[in-house]
């Protein structure tokens, strides 16, 4: 089981670990484009499969909106 | 602070400014009243009949490329701002290019890809660079939904919750409103202690 802080919030996972993809997929993130943060550093789309979050990690998913 | 005191700090600052559409346009008009010393702006397009609706240009200046009529309309506000016009595309190559001597940059892109484009070049290539945002500000009303969120050096302004479409246009009032929410954050970061 894992603990992270995911946009401010506590959240419990089954497993110890898992990808970015994996969280971003059972989190259902829809929009067509977000920026992810892992301990407050950048993971860009290509480490979404390999990078992987596990228990205390601190992630931010934040949702980019067309308009300006 | 007195606006002098005020004036004479911010002009020892420069500010990017990247998109010189609705947000840009505004938010750097913003900043040169209030006597930032110097502006990068750069932006590829032209000015639209369809622009003039949020965009801090005049109808005699549709057809002109917006970096260097926005230049020119700061320049006929304030002679104390130097402006810096760069009619180009911005990519993850030439951002730090262009932005890395500045102590804030303002993202003012309209498309969701390119802001973040934007967001990722600055956090992975200039982390300790400010970066203020403007997400979601489409349609008209619910004023109260807008706040600024700080997550580490980047500074969201808006209600991340609108997206723009043929039935939740762009418009003056809420662009106007998120564009001088980025600019107050712009002064907030440069008045407040940093560097």
């Amino acid at each position: 089981m894992m603990r992270i802080t995911l946009n401010n919030k506590e959240e419990k996972f089954d497993s110890s670990q898992m990808t970015v993809s994996r969280l971003l997929e059972e989190k259902k993130f829809t929009f067509p484009y977000f920026i992810v943060k892992v301990n407050g550093k950048i993971v860009k789309k290509e480490e979404y499969e390999s990078k992987k979050i596990s228990d205390g990690d601190d992630v931010k998913v934040i949702h980019m909106m067309a308009g300006g | 602070m007195t606006f002098e005191q005020i004036r004479e700090k911010l002009g020892n600052f420069t500010v990017g400014i990247a998109g010189c559409g609705g947000l840009g346009s505004n938010c750097a008009v913003s900043l040169a009243r209030v006597g930032i010393g110097r502006l990068v702006i750069a932006d590829f397009d032209v000015i639209e009949e369809s622009n003039l609706n949020r965009q801090y240009f005049f109808r005699e200046q549709i057809g002109k490329k917006k970096a260097l009529a926005l230049k020119e309309n700061i320049e006929k506000i304030t002679g104390s701002t130097r402006v810096e016009a760069h009619d180009l595309k911005l990519n993850e190559d030439n951002l730090p290019e262009l932005f890395g001597e500045c102590d804030v940059v303002v993202e003012a892109f309209d498309l969701a890809e390119m802001k973040k484009m934007i967001a990722e070049t600055v956090l992975e290539k200039m982390p300790e660079k400010p970066l203020v945002m403007g997400v979601g500000l489409a349609g008209y009303g619910n004023s109260n939904a807008f706040c600024v969120k700080k997550i580490g050096n980047l500074h969201i302004c808006g209600d991340e919750e609108t997206e723009t479409s043929d039935d939740l246009p762009p418009l003056g009032p809420r662009v106007g409103i998120v564009s001088n929410m980025q600019a107050n954050q712009v002064m907030e970061i440069l008045l407040n202690g940093y560097k």
